[in-house]
């Protein structure tokens, strides 16, 4: 199935997964944690944010929890399960041997062949 | 794991729908009143910030959408609007809808309808306790020709060897076939009845319902007076009495104790054989107690031998041992049956005989008229494709996605075949009762025929099939349509010719109708000949009946008094005219066989003669011509000039070109030929008649005769009159098998016709499935052309011009198809060639005629629409363009 997303999906999976696995969220707090830790280099469309949180519910890569936020609101909060943390492992894993081997690709000059 | 947590999710989305929606509703709005605050923090006015916050977010409604999606919640509630929508699309089109029905019906119909009848007749295992290791085991001469395989049961001596010497099987058993009287309060019955050795039941693995079965104990000489009755004996005769055992039973003028109940359903070997018995069942069966005298005859086999193979044996092995035997022992036989060779058949090879090759061929019929019926199905829901094809693709515009698309076909597929599925089971039934109703005799266990739970299985695979190939397919390439092409070019992109794929379909099945019309028309021609053959005497006007003598009458002079005795009562009954004795009817299986010396021919061993033993009236009875000399009379009798008749095509090979009377023939001492009559069909209408020769009853004698009588009574009357003399003359005898001459002819026609009305239905069935193609299609294609049309009238096309415009069209559709068709059956007609009487696979004939069927067919299913073609305005189409 994972194989299978397109490389934005997969990207906003595994980016949810890693702010989720730093410490239970909310929705809006997910958005945050990214965006603090991409320091703010990243855009997140928040509209998507919400089906991508339930698809990975679906697929019980992370599990959720109703209770109070920091200003005393009722909030669902999310964490990572198990099968959460080892997709996570393994995508990231993946992502660091695609990027390196793009980067060393893109990196290729005319001397080098 | 995954697969717990998605069904865990989808289910809380499923069964608390509202709980989820509340849930995911506070979420989201949490989340945008979280991002208002924290933009009212950066200092932005309140309404702004919640415009804002909305803005980012994006649309609400939609992403609700998604997540609902994400969660499976969606599936049920859109298959629901799926289906309903569906159903609401069929509506719309009533006469698509009816039409698939229809041809799904007919075709799932067809398909489960023959299907069961192979199943019941093939596929289900035989009521034996090990069907699939029991045999039969035979024992034929090669060399004597004439005589069926099925004839040639062992040598009684020979059979005591293979028992005795054979490490291959588990038991063997012998067993007869024979007609007894059974006395019961004062009248006589006739009952099937077999007499058996002692492993019979074991080798057959049945167990009596009631008491015992026959043991070693009883197949001995002198202990062979009990008997086992079958379930139905049981209850006619006994009232399902469970005290019936140690009751006498008075078979033949004996008495015998009865000591066992077979379960109902065992009949053999009368109720599964192939052979002279199918359609009847055994009631009755005694110890064969052979004496050693006939144990050691290997001149004589009266039984025939099944064998339960050990298990893990197989039949090779059990073939190459018993041939070994047979070898060793052929010395041993009379110098006129050496030459046995040894045969092993498997139990459902011998019941099914014959009749497996005419269910292939139906299986292969009914396949082709399923095969029509998809492709009408799927050339029907092409062409509602085309007509829809701007909603998919504003439904496109509008966001479904392909998979969605495919998703509301396949639903409103599935419900077309539901309800063909639904109503082709409904004409299954129907069918199956049809079948059974013209059940030809030949066809074993034909009436236990019935729809079971694998039939149904069969059906609805059928109707999944049907709904793959015609629905899913159609989907696909409807949704693979270009949006903007479509929406773009208004309603003409769709419109032109009719695609490739439709032509070939429509080609394809008018191609294969074509095939199936040939090959019933092929049956139809036979079966007209088979009415028009001459059967060499005159069925009309003549009830004949049966009946046996038993142990008391072991003279034959005894017999001939009672037979006399018979029909000269007989032939004084009011409204009979003539009446006769005979021992063997023609078209009734039951044959005798002679070897005979000719004059002026050298003794010849094994050519055989077919041999009748008449009364004098006989030929008159039944209304067989003499060519020559005389018939026989009361004069030929036992003390005078023994006498015999030929027929004339004996007469003809051994006395061509002179009279053939006062010759001589060797056959139970030296015979005068007194006459020459006409040739009989005696076997079946189909076989030429055999060389043969009648000898007087009244010299002969016979332990059975048929009595027939040419007269206006009604079988019943004649019947009635007969048993009240029988009886007088003795009581313990039986009347049997009361039938007409006209009964005898159609029975011997039965099969054929059976295969000729069900050949035949196919094709109706496919002729009409593909009238209603053709119709569709042009219907469709005259839609398309709608334009075109309006545009040509508008320009001064006449109305004819129009007509001739959309024949054309049709017609040159329907000769493809059935050029390729005439090819295909010319071809594949071979095949059926042994279905075949007197008329040769590729009769051009019957060919011509099927083609000239077919455009008459054709040019009626393009006619309707042409003429609509012509009722176009062209105002209309031209201002909707």
């Amino acid at each position: 199935m994972a194989a299978r997303l397109d490389l934005l999906q997969g990207t906003l999976d595994l980016l949810i997964l890693k702010a989720v696995s730093l410490g239970p969220l909310h929705g809006y707090g997910v958005l945050l944690r990214i965006q603090q830790i991409s320091r703010d280099r990243l855009e997140i469309q928040q509209g998507s944010l919400y089906p991508a949180l339930y698809r990975l519910e679906h697929q019980g890569l992370i599990a959720s929890e109703w209770g109070e936020s920091d200003n005393n609101r009722k909030a669902k909060f999310y964490s990572l399960t198990t099968a959460g943390r080892r997709q996570l492992r393994s995508d990231a894993e993946k992502w660091s041997q695609m990027a390196g081997l793009m980067a060393s690709i893109l990196k290729t000059t005319p001397e080098e062949l | 794991m995954t697969i717990v947590a998605r069904l865990r999710s989808w289910w809380r989305a499923t069964r608390y729908p509202a709980r989820a929606e509340s849930e995911m509703d506070t979420e989201i709005h949490a989340h945008l009143a979280a991002r208002a605050n924290d933009l009212i923090a950066t200092g932005i006015a309140p309404g702004e910030a919640h415009r804002r916050a909305q803005l980012e977010f994006g649309p609400v409604g939609q992403t609700m959408e998604d997540c609902r999606d994400a969660r499976g919640a969606n599936l049920l509630p859109s298959l629901a609007q799926d289906l309903s929508f569906g159903l609401r699309m069929l509506r719309k089109t009533p006469g698509f809808a009816a039409l698939s029905v229809i041809t799904l019906a007919l075709g799932i119909g067809a398909t489960t309808a023959v299907f069961s009848l192979v199943n019941g007749v093939m596929l289900r295992a035989l009521p034996y306790g090990n069907p699939d290791r029991l045999v039969y085991l035979l024992e034929p001469i090669p060399s004597v020709k004439g005589i069926p395989l099925d004839a040639f049961g062992p040598f009684n001596a020979d059979f005591y060897d293979w028992q005795s010497q054979s490490r291959s099987f588990s038991s063997l058993a012998l067993f007869s076939t024979d007609a007894t009287n059974l006395s019961i309060g004062g009248a006589a019955i006739r009952v099937n009845s077999s007499r058996v050795t002692a492993d019979f039941f074991g080798t057959l693995g049945v167990s009596p319902e009631l008491g015992r079965t026959v043991t070693a104990d009883d197949d001995r000489p002198g202990f062979e007076q009990v008997a086992v009755i079958s379930h139905a004996l049981w209850q006619s005769q006994f009232g399902a009495d469970r005290h019936v055992l140690g009751k006498d039973l008075l078979l033949n003028a004996e008495s015998y104790r009865i000591i066992g109940v077979m379960p109902a359903g065992f009949a053999f070997p009368h109720g599964s054989e192939n052979f002279e018995t199918a359609g009847k069942v055994t009631d009755v069966w005694v110890p064969w107690a052979m004496t050693p005298e006939h144990k050691a005859q290997r001149d004589d086999g009266p039984g025939n031998a099944i064998g339960l193979l050990k298990p893990g044996v197989p039949l090779a092995r059990a073939q190459a041992e018993i041939a070994t035997i047979t070898a060793r022992l052929d010395n041993l036989h009379p110098s006129f049956f050496r030459g046995c060779t040894s045969l092993i058949r498997p139990f459902d090879v011998v019941i099914a005989g014959e009749s497996r090759r005419t269910l292939l061929i139906f299986m292969a019929a009914v396949f082709l008229v399923l095969l029509i019926a998809c492709s009408n199905i799927a050339s029907l829901v092409l062409a509602r494709m085309h007509g829809r094809s701007r909603e998919f693709s504003l439904r496109t515009a509008l966001g479904a996605s392909r998979g969605r698309l495919i998703r509301q076909l396949s639903v409103e597929s599935l419900s077309l075949a539901g309800a063909g599925g639904i109503l082709g089971t409904l004409a299954a039934s129907l069918t199956i009762q049809l079948l059974i109703h013209f059940h030809p005799t030949n066809i074993p266990r034909l009436e236990e025929t019935a729809i079971d739970a694998r039939v149904l299985l069969f059906a609805v695979a059928a109707s999944l099939a049907t709904v793959l190939l015609c629905g899913i397919f159609p989907a696909w390439t409807a949704s693979r349509c270009d949006v903007n092409d479509v929406l773009k070019s208004g309603n003409r992109a769709v419109r032109g010719a009719l695609s490739g794929l439709h032509r070939g379909l429509m080609i394809g099945q008018v191609a294969l109708t074509f095939v199936l019309l040939a090959g019933s028309g092929l049956l139809i021609r036979s079966f007209l000949n088979l009415q028009a053959v001459d059967k060499g005497f005159r069925p009309s006007s003549t009830v004949s009946m049966s009946l046996r003598l038993d142990g008391r009458y072991n003279k034959p002079e005894r017999q001939i008094v009672f037979y006399r005795d018979l029909v000269q009562r007989t032939s004084a009954l009011p409204g009979v005219d003539v009446a006769a004795a005979a021992n063997h009817l023609p078209l009734v299986r039951g044959q005798s066989l002679s070897a005979i010396e000719i004059e002026g021919y050298p003794f010849d061993e094994k050519t055989f003669f077919e041999q009748r033993d008449v009364s004098p009236q006989y030929f008159a009875a039944l209304g067989i011509p003499i060519l020559e000399g005389r018939a026989f009379t009361d004069e030929d009798s036992a003390n005078r000039q023994p006498a015999i008749v030929i027929s004339r095509s004996f007469a003809r090979k051994y006395f061509p070109g002179q009279s053939a009377r006062g010759k001589w023939i060797h056959c139970n001492g030296k015979r005068i030929i007194v006459g020459v009559v006409g040739d009989v069909r005696q076997y079946s209408l189909e076989s030429a008649p055999p060389m043969q020769f009648y000898l007087p009853l009244w010299q002969t004698g016979e332990w059975g005769v048929n009595i027939v009588a040419r007269t206006n009574l009604s079988a019943n009357r004649l019947a009635s009159g007969m048993r009240a003399l029988v009886r007088s003359l003795d009581p313990a005898v039986a009347i049997a098998d009361v039938r007409t001459g006209s009964d005898l002819v159609s029975e011997a026609t039965a099969e054929r016709r059976f295969e000729t009305y069900l050949l035949t239905a196919f094709g109706g069935m496919a002729l009409f499935l593909s009238l209603v193609g053709l119709y569709a299609l042009m219907t469709y294609s005259v839609e398309q052309r709608t334009a075109e049309i309006g545009v040509r009238m508008a320009l001064g096309a006449q109305p004819d011009s129009v007509v001739r415009l959309v024949l054309r069209q049709g017609s040159r559709l329907a000769l493809a198809g059935i050029a390729l068709g005439f090819a295909g059956a010319w071809l594949a007609a071979r095949s059926i060639a042994s279905l075949l009487f007197e008329v040769k696979p590729t009769d051009l004939p019957t060919f011509l005629a099927v083609a000239l069927l077919f455009c008459v067919v054709a040019l009626a299913a393009c006619y309707f629409p042409a003429r609509r073609a012509t009722r176009v305005d062209p105002l209309v189409t031209l201002r909707a363009e």
